[in-house]
């Protein structure tokens, strides 16, 4: 087991390997600091607060790898959860508390993620527009056909299918704590866990997850070699929407709330833990776990800078310098070996 | 001969918006025979490839593979009839290891699944590797390859798909000599197997050295098939181009003298060449050949400040001169015409005046760093008028003019920043054959005119006539200097050649 | 010398068509709506709204003809109305310098804080190779948290009146930012094809290989491309805080896609290397006038966002579409040319 984690950690992703040691480091100098920080509940609290924007990373890291960028997801994630839970409210549907009904719930949202997903893949494909610009602009259109076609009344806990609402407050184990407080490991840690595993196994167990490393590392010989390019596009972009989908459900039931008219959370974290994580904007490569401690990383950043006496006013600055040093380091890595190996792509 | 042919191709037509790219072109490849492809560049060799392979759709005519005609072929289909094309890029995954990319159809396994069968595919990739008598850990990614170890990935990736015929575009040009031998080789042993090669290469020795069959391909329309032994290089030189150079060789008796105006003094740049000393004086054409890969380009762009030297000496007019890139190349008089004129040399939606007054913006900027207009259009027109650029405006853009003309265009780039040392790296690729002369006489020119020319080329033709001395580099260092009655095309090549 | 005129005074099909646009929606504007739009109040709260945006839709001009983009601008601009405000507000510089003082100090400082965080960008992506989408990006989170940071995410009010009189004034009828606006527009037109800079960034925006293997200076160009896209971002705080009389983080993030819609529209490529400056006020002056109409139809926000994201979508297909036809026709040209000459 040892000589294993040693063989992985020399010969392992560079990016994944330095991210491992920053981010022991950083936990050790917050625990020295502020020693509650080694604490079951904090680690807890950071599975809770991730979830949503890990499972959506998953999709984005899809995306990225395939050579496109999405800053669509956000705007997916509110119409489809909001979708999903005035349609089950109107008609009834998830009525009861069960586990069915939460199923029935996230199908309908994950179904609408998959169509406006499918949207981006399509306009993508066909006029072969750049996708971010592209992506920043559906944005716009299905968040503003979502207020404007559908509705602008935010669905309230007491409308909200009571399955959501378990879903959000209850626990898989849970334990009290020395005040007398509940903790626990919150239900969203079951969708994180799916969502990290079925990528994973996308891209590393399917043929057709390599064939989207291949379509992002040298489009031009995937297209050479047979690689079904419109599948390949059609798929990473409906599996950002299909995972953005179940990201809207997670906030949703962690907040109790839809609101169409205010997207919450950060599009810019989530790219940034994918772009952390080690992927490349111009495709090809990325990893699962890079992601996960890309994600980690933001995370823990942003509910520790507090233990170590720094206002929370100050996350974003923290945050942005984070992500600004390490893209700056990969970059520049990554220049080095182009002006080495005389590839004049670096300018 | 009643065989059924491997591949027939019967009128093949492929027209890229009204342009006959392939004009009723007859071709047919046999089972285990090797197939030369001769042609200039823009001849209509790559659409044959890309029409054969199913990469580009055909307009009219039919491509039958053993005998069976199909309504359209695509990748996928060629690929199953057994065609299997390595591009001059090689068309590899530089992200994904090596055995993913040895078997990238059967990743899956052998019955092609839906799921990576990792164990397998590393064998049955280090099986084709080995079949090469190529050692590469088939865990490695392919970015961190050699040239050669990738040239052989992507052989091996080939053979991996049972291929019964391997089409090589130019697979020599980016191989140091020995791997060159090797690929015969390799091609070769195909042969005896049974599977069959298209080779398409500009190196007439090589079409000569394996060829069963020599087809050759002008202006879109075939000109015919040969065997190799009816044909010598300078017939079928003749059957390519089609017309005959007309230029008066280089006069060989000028003797240079005195400071150059360049020297190099023990250069080094490891991995690309070292040891490399040599002068040019100002008046002289001197040329450098070698094969892709010997270091002449790497050393021509350390002259220009791309590619900083690890060691040894640059003097110009015998002052010690360091060039950590581009600009102060040009602040030194040094101008770099590059190898790839589309991506390197211009701008290509961009003015041809634009494009001739680029790199002496400076020099036309008044004290407020502003461009007069009608200035820069006064340069423009009269460098196009000097290099006789044929245009219907100086303000049309760089891409509308033919490979020539745009050639001509970077040449008075360069010559407007009035350089003492101009590096010409392969200035004649893809070039019509009236262009082509015009810049020969250009180079006399420019060195009449008191500039010190350093002329990289591939063309033993064209050094022969252009250049006052030719210096040879194999594996990165000078093997061989040719001067006076020894310059001639046959000494040129067998010199590079490492004979 | 016909040559030289049509040099001087390019006319292009992107400017036709922009023009053909803007008086075919005044045309409507005055047809549907009358003098409810055309009426001097109307028109002088739109003039008065203009200057903000066209800045900041400049810088992103500027960087998107280098075939990057800005996307830290709307950043840029609050982080240099944050430092503006500080300035105006402080008693004790008020006390030192005097009000005028004051304001002149944090003029200037607010215009060294927006060259500040251009130049920023600048080196980020030409030194250490970083695309500008995720350079201007992670710039963007670093310079609003910095203005976060500094204002505890809350609202700076309570400015001088003279600083925001100052900004409000009229000269005939017009307010001094959008007298300024259209003279930074004319400078820009004349100016960015001709500097050697702008020439520069045209080029590099065009081919970067080709731009490194010219002995361009790109990495000056860049970073005072960059720059000057933060220095506009700046001026347009200093519009902002005075028509607003007050900052705070998030305000103007609507303009984001809004700059990139107008650059866009203006004919300005996402490649690089071609745009107008002249283009982009016309597509300004554009947008301005719908959102206008959009108001007085009493349009919500979420409508003018599916509008705004849905003009986007469609301008970048037609564009691919024409390119496609007019690539086209220019193969079809060519062989006519050839078949005549052989």
């Amino acid at each position: 087991m040892l000589s294993r984690l040693k063989e992985w950690f020399t010969t392992g992703n560079i990016t994944v390997r330095i991210m491992t040691v920053v981010l022991i480091a950083y936990c050790v100098l917050v625990g020295l600091v502020n020693p509650t920080f080694f604490s079951l509940e904090i680690f807890l609290d950071f599975v809770r607060n991730g979830a949503g924007q890990a499972v959506v990373a998953m999709g984005v890291l899809v995306v990225m790898i395939s050579g496109g960028i999405d800053v669509s997801f956000l705007a997916i994630a509110i119409s489809s959860s909001y979708i999903s839970t005035v349609l089950c409210t109107t008609h009834g549907w998830a009525k009861p508390k069960t586990f069915l009904s939460l199923l029935v719930v996230m199908g309908i949202s994950c179904l609408v993620g998959v169509l406006l997903g499918c949207v981006n893949g399509l306009v993508i494909y066909f006029f072969k527009l750049p996708t971010f610009i592209t992506t920043l602009a559906t944005q716009s259109i299905f968040h503003g056909a979502l207020a404007t076609f559908v509705g602008t009344k935010p669905v309230t806990a007491s409308r909200m299918p009571r399955s959501v609402i378990e879903f959000g407050s209850g626990a898989i184990f849970e334990f009290t704590s020395e005040t007398g407080s509940w903790y626990g490991l919150s239900y969203f840690a079951i969708p994180v866990v799916f969502a990290v595993g079925l990528t994973w196994f996308i891209l590393y167990g399917t043929v057709f997850g390599r064939r989207i490393f291949a379509l992002g590392s040298n489009a031009l010989a995937a297209k050479r070699c047979g690689v079904n390019i419109f599948a390949a596009q059609m798929f990473v972009f409906a599996y950002a929407g299909f995972l953005a989908g179940v990201m809207g459900i997670i906030y949703a039931a962690d907040l109790r709330w839809v609101n169409p008219i205010t997207m919450v959370g950060d599009e810019l974290i989530v790219i940034a833990a994918v772009l952390i994580g080690g992927a490349k904007l111009s495709g090809g490569s990325g990893s699962v776990l890079g992601t996960l401690l890309g994600m980690a990383m933001i995370v823990i950043l942003r509910s520790t800078l507090v233990l170590l006496g720094i206002s929370s006013s100050w996350n974003d600055f923290f945050i942005g310098a984070v992500i600004l040093v390490s893209v700056a380091v990969s970059a520049w890595r990554s220049r080095q070996e182009s002006k080495a190996a005389l590839r004049f792509d670096y300018v | 001969m009643s065989a059924t042919p491997l591949v027939e191709a019967r009128r093949l037509t492929k027209t890229y918006g009204g342009f006959a790219a392939l004009d009723g072109v007859d071709f047919t490849v046999m089972p285990g025979e090797v197939v030369c492809l001769a042609g200039t560049n823009g001849s209509g060799k790559s659409t044959l490839i890309k029409c054969v392979s199913g990469v580009e759709p055909i307009d009219a005519g039919q491509i039958l593979f053993s005998g069976t005609e199909h309504p359209a072929i695509t990748p996928t289909l060629a690929m199953d009839e057994g065609v299997q094309v390595i591009y001059q890029d090689l068309s590899l995954f530089p992200d994904l290891p090596v055995w993913e990319n040895v078997c990238f159809q059967r990743i899956g396994g052998e019955k092609r699944g839906w799921f990576v069968k990792r164990r397998e595919g590393m064998a049955f990739a280090t099986m084709q590797l080995a079949r090469l008598g190529v050692k590469v850990d088939p865990k490695r990614r392919v970015e961190r390859l050699s040239m050669g170890e990738r040239q052989s990935v992507a052989i091996a990736r080939a053979l991996a798909q049972n291929a019964k015929l391997v089409i090589m575009d130019e697979p020599t040009t980016a191989l140091p000599s020995r791997e060159v031998d090797a690929l015969l080789g390799i091609v070769k042993n195909l042969r005896s197997q049974g599977i069959a090669t298209i080779f398409v290469s500009h190196k007439l020795d090589e079409l000569f050295a394996i060829a069963d069959k020599i087809t050759i391909i002008r202006d879109g329309v075939k000109v015919g098939d040969y065997n190799p032994a009816d044909l010598d290089k300078e017939k079928l030189g003749f059957l390519m181009i089609g017309k005959k150079l007309d230029v008066q060789p280089v006069d060989r008796s000028a003797v240079f003298s005195g400071t150059p105006a360049i020297e190099l003094d023990n250069l080094v740049k490891e991995p690309y060449y070292r040891g490399v000393s040599m002068a040019v004086h100002p008046g002289e054409v001197v040329g450098l050949t070698g094969l892709i890969g010997s270091g002449r380009t790497e050393m021509a762009l350390s002259l220009f400040g791309l590619n900083p030297p690890d060691g040894g000496e640059v003097r110009r007019n015998g002052r010690p001169v360091t060039v950590g890139k581009p600009s102060e190349a040009i602040a030194a008089g040094i101008g770099l015409v590059s190898e790839d004129r589309q991506s390197q040399g211009l701008f290509l939606s961009h003015p041809i005046t634009t494009n001739v007054t680029a790199a002496i913006l400076d020099r036309l900027a008044d004290r407020f760093g502003l461009v007069s207009l009608g200035r820069e259009l006064d340069v423009g027109e009269e460098w196009c008028g000097k290099l006789n650029v044929r245009a219907s405006s100086v303000l049309n853009p760089a891409q509308s003019l033919s490979g020539g003309n745009q050639q001509k265009v970077v040449l008075a780039k360069w010559l407007a920043t009035g350089p003492d040392v101009l590096i010409l790296d392969s200035p004649t690729v893809g070039i019509d054959i009236g262009s082509k002369a015009d810049i020969y006489e250009l180079i006399k020119t420019v060195a009449a005119a008191g500039k010190a020319v350093l002329l990289i080329s591939d063309e033993a033709e064209e050094l022969e006539m252009c250049a006052n001395r030719v210096l040879v580099m194999q594996s990165g260092e000078i093997a061989a200097e040719l001067a006076g009655a020894d310059a001639t095309q046959a000494k040129i090549l067998a010199a590079v050649r490492g004979g | 010398m016909p040559e030289k005129i049509q040099r001087r005074w390019p006319i292009d099909m992107d400017s036709m068509i922009l023009a053909g646009i803007l008086v075919a929606i005044l045309a409507f504007m005055g047809f549907a709506l009358g003098d409810s739009f055309f009426n001097i109040r109307n028109i002088s709260s739109m003039v008065s709204q203009i200057p903000e945006f066209a800045f900041l839709a400049m810088g992103m001009g500027v960087a998107m003809i280098t075939g990057g983009i800005d996307l830290s601008n709307v950043a840029a601009m609050n982080l240099s109305g944050i430092v503006l405000a500080l300035c105006l507000t402080s008693s004790r510089l008020a006390g030192g310098v005097g009000i005028w003082g004051a304001i002149l100090i944090g003029a200037v400082s607010a215009l060294l804080v927006g060259v500040a965080c251009g130049v920023f960008n600048g080196l980020s992506i030409s030194r250490f190779g970083i695309p500008p989408i995720i350079a201007t990006l992670g710039s963007m989170l670093f310079f609003s948290g910095l203005g976060v940071g500094i204002t505890n995410g809350e609202g700076i009010t309570g400015l001088p009146e003279q600083f925001t009189r100052l900004i409000n004034m009229t000269i005939v009828e017009l307010p001094p930012p959008f007298l300024f606006m259209l003279a930074v527009f004319v400078v820009m037109s004349i100016l960015a094809p001709r500097l050697t800079t702008g020439k520069t960034l045209y080029m590099y925006g065009s081919s970067r290989v080709a731009a490194l293997f010219t002995g361009l200076r790109i990495g000056k160009s860049l970073a005072l491309g960059y720059a000057l896209s933060g220095l506009f971002a700046a001026v347009s705080a200093l519009i902002l805080v005075g028509r607003t009389n007050s900052i705070k983080v998030g305000y103007g993030d609507t303009y984001q896609l809004q700059a990139i819609l107008v650059v866009v529209l203006g004919g300005v490529n996402p490649d690089g290397g071609k745009g107008k400056f002249g283009n982009i006020l016309v597509a300004v002056l554009i947008l301005q006038i719908l959102q206008n109409a959009f108001t007085l139809f009493m349009f919500t926000p979420y409508a003018k966002k599916l509008i705004w994201g849905g003009m986007l979508l469609a301008f970048m297909v037609v564009r691919t579409l024409l390119e496609k036809w007019s690539d086209r026709r220019k193969i079809r040209a060519r062989m006519a040319q050839m078949a005549e000459g052989a």
